[in-house]
């Protein structure tokens, strides 16, 4: 008795783990005695008229006590405490049995994934067996020993399955079968813990278990059923892989990672599997030097060995380097690489540049057309140590063979279909068996001008690959090295032939890619076995081999089916690696079937609930309620409502004022009579220093205009893009701090169509003092703004620049500081834009120049970089204004002078002239 | 300083208060009777100090009265006359119990501190009156002035308003204004009062409640207890609210009694409750002296 009551007490299907505590409920009617005897404390309060209220009520009513139905909720709380406390934990009766039990456990990589809950589950049969002494057999396909099975003490099977993990195999039914066969299972439970898969046999076992007294099967739900992956191939943008599943109950949606050598991530993609269906495809986005570096794919959430897609040396796009001239002029149609580019690009990945450039990409193919042609020593060592070398003829190799040639070449090339030939132009002939080129189908066409000539012989036939109708050879090829030399005897662009405009030259480089699958240095085979370098374990994970892994005989690599011998994992000869999956046929698992004789349940009824953490849950929240019910009997609950209530309260104005749009900005409309009177405006930063000293400036510009010229405006506005109407300013002013944030898509959108419509945007960073601690570095602000404006090619303000005559003659630009750069529009005669430039870029801080306080005053010292700068710095403004109005009207005014000359009138005095005499203005001294 | 403090605010409150009447002129109903003389004339010939006017010798003058001086000067005999002047003295007495010093809510005054600026109010206007006024019993003499207003009103401030205070020495016909919550019951009440009015005095009540004092917004299970020194056991009152109704009915009759006490006596009474402006009091207490002096 004392024993049980340790080990645990059992009350029906509730079994206390820890029964002593139970003795606490003896503490209720010591509780309830003392409930009783305190009554709640009143509540203390001060009261003068004290005399009065006695002749009220001279005595107490009655001596107050705790109320019966408060007394009782509290005892029950204890009560509750008490039972928790014992460590309650609830066995449904349905996993419980009397009978010994026979336990299969299916421990292959299918099962990993829901290894755990199998593990949970058996413990619980062989510890329920254990507490009822009853004998456990246990079978398992790999962890068993030799030792056919029987039925032993339940604790030697707890020590077991203790030790029990997943393989990286496959569960093998039929041997578990075979186990069993001599095993008598009548008279027991057998309980057959499933991974839901069937390889074959398990229609095998399923008729051994059915002969117990009680057979079940349990099934793990499909969220747990593991993901296998397909093929994977590549696409011009990253490459696609194919996701199956054996349990399509439901819908499942996971992701899958794209695993480096490192086991660092490098892409994710989701995958989504919709009810009933049991394929679907993952799609990745991945640079191709990315794309190269993936080793491994793994569904998330999957975590078994079948789950794991391993990838070797056969992986990845082959890297094509196309070597150009180096200064190749010539329009893209007329350039010999950009054909043999177009014909590729879906298939590889092609860079193009000088030899210098390409090599250290280590590309697996240089395509080599004669405008490019090299014979430099390290393209014979690329194609020595296993590069493949593509080769086109031209005028150049015509005139001079090299030794990197697969055939000797006769000197000159051979026109047909020339003005001065006889013969016409010639068509492909049909492919040989022994070309990689055999079965293309030939367009008709397809017609040669010009080739160059192999001389003739026996090595030249055997090295031809296509030849032309009357048998001279167009493409042929040889070894070199490690490597291969292929040459097209025609020109890779359309000067020679029309081969490269049709489908035909591109079915052939495709052909020719498959002959350089990897990384040179690796093309060479080797004959000797494979080694294992990493396998999986039956989680996924990639360990060191154990020591019973043996190699793979190279010639038997491809037929190899994995075992323990053999598991699945990267297996390496020499620098070759190859990777042996864990499943190599998706298709051809499928999910259990429901056998006659065994009961099927999902996993986790049996699960013992333990109910103590609900019990102090719900005692938790008695105490809770039992708080409230203690005010509320000494009656100090509306205690709490005023403030409860201000609270509310000012929770709800808060929300209000949260929910409220701040809208009063958002509807400061811009008066239309913006569009009858002349107002300029400056983008509103949100910055106020800055946004006040903007305003300043354009009304100091505003008062220098109005004195100077007879441009009038009346007044400034400050705008924000993403709301004003921008459709009435000839130009916005912008100061672009350095934190400024990117723009909104409204904003871009209202800012291009302001500038496509004839507006000017003056950027201006503010910081040419900077520059010295700056340097040349990108200003993060402008960089952030200009983002998603519309902004034209822009160069330096050229000396004759409409920006240095349209009123002053100047040639600074001076705010601040003088000496920042101005940029604008590199087309100064661009677009419909009248030659204005959309953009001005400075940093000299105009602003800092032309800000004026009410006053007109000026509000900022300048730096005097130059002589008279704040002179300069208006007479600027004053163009730039000019320049935005004007157009380049002013550009034609230089040439007045020669006009007027031309017309045969006397050349009249400067004062007279009209607008001219503002160009003479900015010379005085 | 820190003890000065709350009497100097109290003070301010006090003259703000004040300061929105027109002087008020206690008028003596008495006047002949009274010693002290005052500063305002009465535009009559009585004793004073300023001369008012010669008028001839009657024999019933008596012949110190003869101004021989102005006499001298022709062959009439003539009595010199001074203008009647009289000051009226009017005697404070605040109560300083504890539960006087007591307010249902931070945001009322004590029932103390309100009694007190009432009383400092009202000194502060019949001393701009001319008046004399005091503490009864505190203040060796009545003063006036504005040096006699400092002192009346820190002593107003400060005051123990002892009970035994209303035994104290007051001149016939003075009068007296007696600002308490009259918690000590009407009996006791009625005798004090009986008392004074018996001097003979005439004078006003000023009834000092606490909101809660009247409506007892009080709920579930309290105890209750005097303020002060526990001169009475702590109440249990086990639902609070039960005893509202009743209760309230038992302090309006409390108050009755009071006001009965008060029109027996022919004084007037003015109710105040402490959540109300004291202004409204200062009106009240105004018509209330002013009537009684018509």
């Amino acid at each position: 008795m004392p024993a049980s009551l340790i080990s645990g007490l059992i009350v029906g299907p509730v079994t206390f783990l820890a029964p002593l505590a139970l003795l606490g409920l003896i503490a209720l009617p010591l509780i309830w005695w003392l409930l009783r005897v305190t009554p709640p404390s009143p509540k203390k309060q001060v009261f003068p008229p004290l005399r009065i209220l006695q002749d009220v009520m001279t005595e107490e009513e009655t001596p107050d006590s705790t109320p019966l139905w408060l007394l009782l909720f509290r005892l029950l709380l204890v009560a509750i405490i008490a039972v928790a406390l014992a460590r309650p934990i609830l066995f449904q009766a349905e996993g419980v049995t009397d009978r010994p039990v026979a336990i299969v456990i299916d421990d292959g990589w299918d099962a990993a994934a829901n290894w755990n809950t199998a593990m949970r589950e058996a413990e619980t049969r062989i510890a329920d067996a254990r507490r009822k002494n009853l004998d456990v057999l246990l079978v398992s396909s790999y962890s068993g020993t030799d030792a056919l099975p029987a039925f032993g003490p339940a604790a030697d099977a707890m020590r077991q399955v203790k030790a029990m993990r997943p393989a990286a195999l496959p569960t093998n039914h039929t041997s578990l079968a075979n186990q069993l066969e001599t095993t008598d299972l009548s008279g027991s439970d057998t309980v057959w813990l499933s991974s839901g898969i069937d390889f074959g046999g398990a229609a095998t076992l399923a008729a051994k278990l059915e002969t117990a007294q009680g057979a079940k099967r349990l099934t793990p739900n499909s969220e747990v059923s593991p993901l296998i992956p397909g093929s994977a191939e590549e696409t011009a943008n990253g490459f696609r892989a194919v996701w199956h599943r054996v349990e399509t109950n439901s819908l499942r949606t996971t992701d899958v990672t794209a695993h480096g050598r490192d086991g660092a991530v490098l892409a994710r993609a989701d995958i989504t599997f919709s009810p009933g269906v049991d394929t679907t495809e993952a799609e990745f986005e991945l640079p191709s030097e990315l794309r190269s570096r993936v080793t491994a794919l793994r569904a998330s959430g999957s975590n078994t060995a079948g789950s794991v897609k391993l990838l070797d040396d056969s992986w990845g796009r082959p890297l094509i380097g196309i070597l150009t001239p180096k200064a190749d002029t010539g329009s893209p149609l007329l350039s010999e690489p950009f054909y043999a580019q177009t014909a590729l690009a879906p298939f590889a990945d092609i860079y193009t540049g000088s030899l210098d450039e390409l090599l250290p990409l280590a590309p697996s193919i240089i395509i080599m057309p004669d405008a490019a042609r090299t014979s430099d020593e390290a393209l014979k060592d690329f194609v020595e140590t296993g590069g493949l070398l593509i080769r086109f003829a031209g005028p150049r190799l015509a005139k001079r063979p090299d030794d990197l040639l697969p055939v000797l070449l006769r000197e000159g090339g051979r026109e047909l279909g020339g003005a001065l030939t006889w013969q016409d132009p010639q068509h492909i002939a049909t492919f040989a068996e022994d070309s990689p080129f055999f079965g293309l189908k030939i367009p008709g066409d397809i017609t040669v001008q010009r080739q160059v000539m192999a001389q003739p012989g026996a090595q030249t036939d055997s090295r031809t690959w296509a030849r032309l109708e009357d048998g001279s050879p167009i493409v042929t090829s040889s070894q070199q090295g490690f490597g291969r030399i292929v040459l097209f005897h025609v020109t890779a662009g359309p000067e020679w032939s029309n081969l490269p405009v049709g489908g035909l030259y591109v079915d052939m480089l495709r052909r020719l890619l498959t002959l350089a699958r990897s990384t040179p240095g690796k093309l060479q085979s080797g004959t000797g076995d494979w080694a294992p370098e990493r396998v999986l374990s039956g989680y996924g994970r990639l360990i060191t081999p154990p020591i019973e892994v043996l190699p793979i005989a190279n010639d038997a690599f491809e037929t190899t089916v994995i075992s323990a011998e053999h598991p699945p994992g990267l297996y390496r000869q020499g620098a070759r690696r190859k990777a042996l999956n864990t499943v190599s046929n998706p298709d051809a698992l499928s999910p259990m079937a429901d056998y006659d004789g065994i009961k099927t349940a999902p996993y986790g009824e049996t699960k013992p609930v333990t109910l103590g953490g609900v019990l102090l849950g719900l005692a938790l929240i008695m105490l809770a309620i039992d708080a409230i019910l203690a005010l509320l009997v000494s009656g100090r609950l509306s205690n709490l409502r005023p403030r409860r209530a201000a609270g509310l309260a000012s929770a709800l104005v808060m929300a209000a004022i949260a929910i409220t749009p701040i809208d009063g900005h958002a509807q400061e409309a811009i008066p239309t009579s913006d569009a009858l009177e002349l107002h300029f405006a400056y983008v509103k930063t949100g910055d106020a220093r800055l946004d006040r000293m903007s305003d300043a400036a354009m009304t100091g510009l505003v008062t220098q205009l109005n004195m100077r010229t007879t441009i009038e405006p009346v007044g400034v506005r400050g705008l924000d893009p993403e709301t004003d109407s921008l459709l009435f300013y000839p130009f916005l002013y912008w100061p672009v701090a350095r934190d400024a944030p990117s723009l909104s898509l409204r904003a871009s959108t209202a800012l291009n169509a302001f500038m496509a419509g004839g507006g000017t945007i003056i950027f201006d960073t503010q910081d040419a003092g900077d520059q010295a601690i700056l340097g040349n570095r990108t200003h993060p602000g402008l960089a952030r703004v200009t983002a998603s404006l519309d902004i034209p090619r822009l160069g330096a303000v050229p000396d004759d620049h409409v920006l240095t005559k349209s009123f002053y003659l100047t040639q600074v630009y001076p705010g601040r500081w003088a000496n920042g750069t101005v940029w604008v529009d590199r087309n100064a005669n661009g677009s419909a834009r009248d030659g204005v430039s959309s953009v001005i870029i400075g940093s000299n801080d105009w602003a800092a120049g032309w800000a004026m306080d009410g006053n007109g005053e000026f509000i900022q010292s300048l730096e005097q970089d130059i002589p008279r700068q704040r002179e300069m710095a208006q007479r600027f403004g004053v163009n730039l204004a000019m320049y935005a109005l004007a157009g380049n009207y002013k550009s034609d005014q230089v040439h007045a002078a020669a006009l007027i000359e031309r017309l045969g009138q006397p050349e009249r005095e400067p004062e007279n002239m009209g607008p001219s005499i503002l160009l003479d203005e900015g010379d005085e001294p | 300083m820190t003890t000065a403090s709350p009497n100097l605010n109290l003070r301010r409150e006090a003259e703000t208060l004040a300061a929105a009447y027109p002087a008020l002129m206690a008028e003596a109903e008495r006047v002949a009777a009274v010693v002290s003389q005052g500063v305002h004339g009465r535009r009559r010939p009585g004793q004073g100090e300023t001369f008012w006017q010669y008028r001839n010798y009657h024999g019933s003058d008596s012949a110190h009265h003869i101004d021989w001086r102005r006499s001298a000067r022709g062959d009439q005999i003539f009595v010199r006359e001074n203008e009647w002047e009289a000051a009226n003295t009017v005697y404070f007495w605040r109560d300083g119990a504890a539960g006087m010093d007591w307010r249902s809510s931070d945001k009322l005054p004590t029932k103390k501190d309100r009694a007190s600026i009432l009383c400092m109010s009202l000194a502060s206007l019949l001393m701009r009156a001319g008046e004399r006024c005091a503490v009864m019993n505190e203040s060796r003499r009545p003063r006036s002035g504005r040096h006699g207003l400092e002192r009346v009103t820190r002593r107003l401030a400060i005051t123990e308003g002892a009970p035994e205070n209303l035994r104290g020495d007051i001149p016939a016909h003075a009068r007296v204004v007696i600002a308490s919550d009259f918690l000590e019951g009407a009996d006791v009440w009625r005798e004090r009062l009986s008392r004074l009015s018996a001097r003979p005095a005439r004078g006003a009540l000023i009834h000092i409640i606490d909101p809660a004092e009247r409506a007892f917004p009080y709920k579930g299970r309290m105890q209750l207890r005097l303020p002060g020194n526990l001169q009475l056991p702590p109440l249990l009152v086990g639902r609070a609210e039960r005893a509202q109704a009743e209760y309230q009915a038992k302090f309006a009759a409390h108050v009755d009694s009071i006001a009965q006490i008060a029109r027996r006596l022919d004084w007037p009474l003015i109710t105040h409750e402490t959540d109300k402006s004291a202004n409204t009091a200062m009106t009240a207490l105004y018509a209330a002296i002013a009537g009684a002096n018509a």
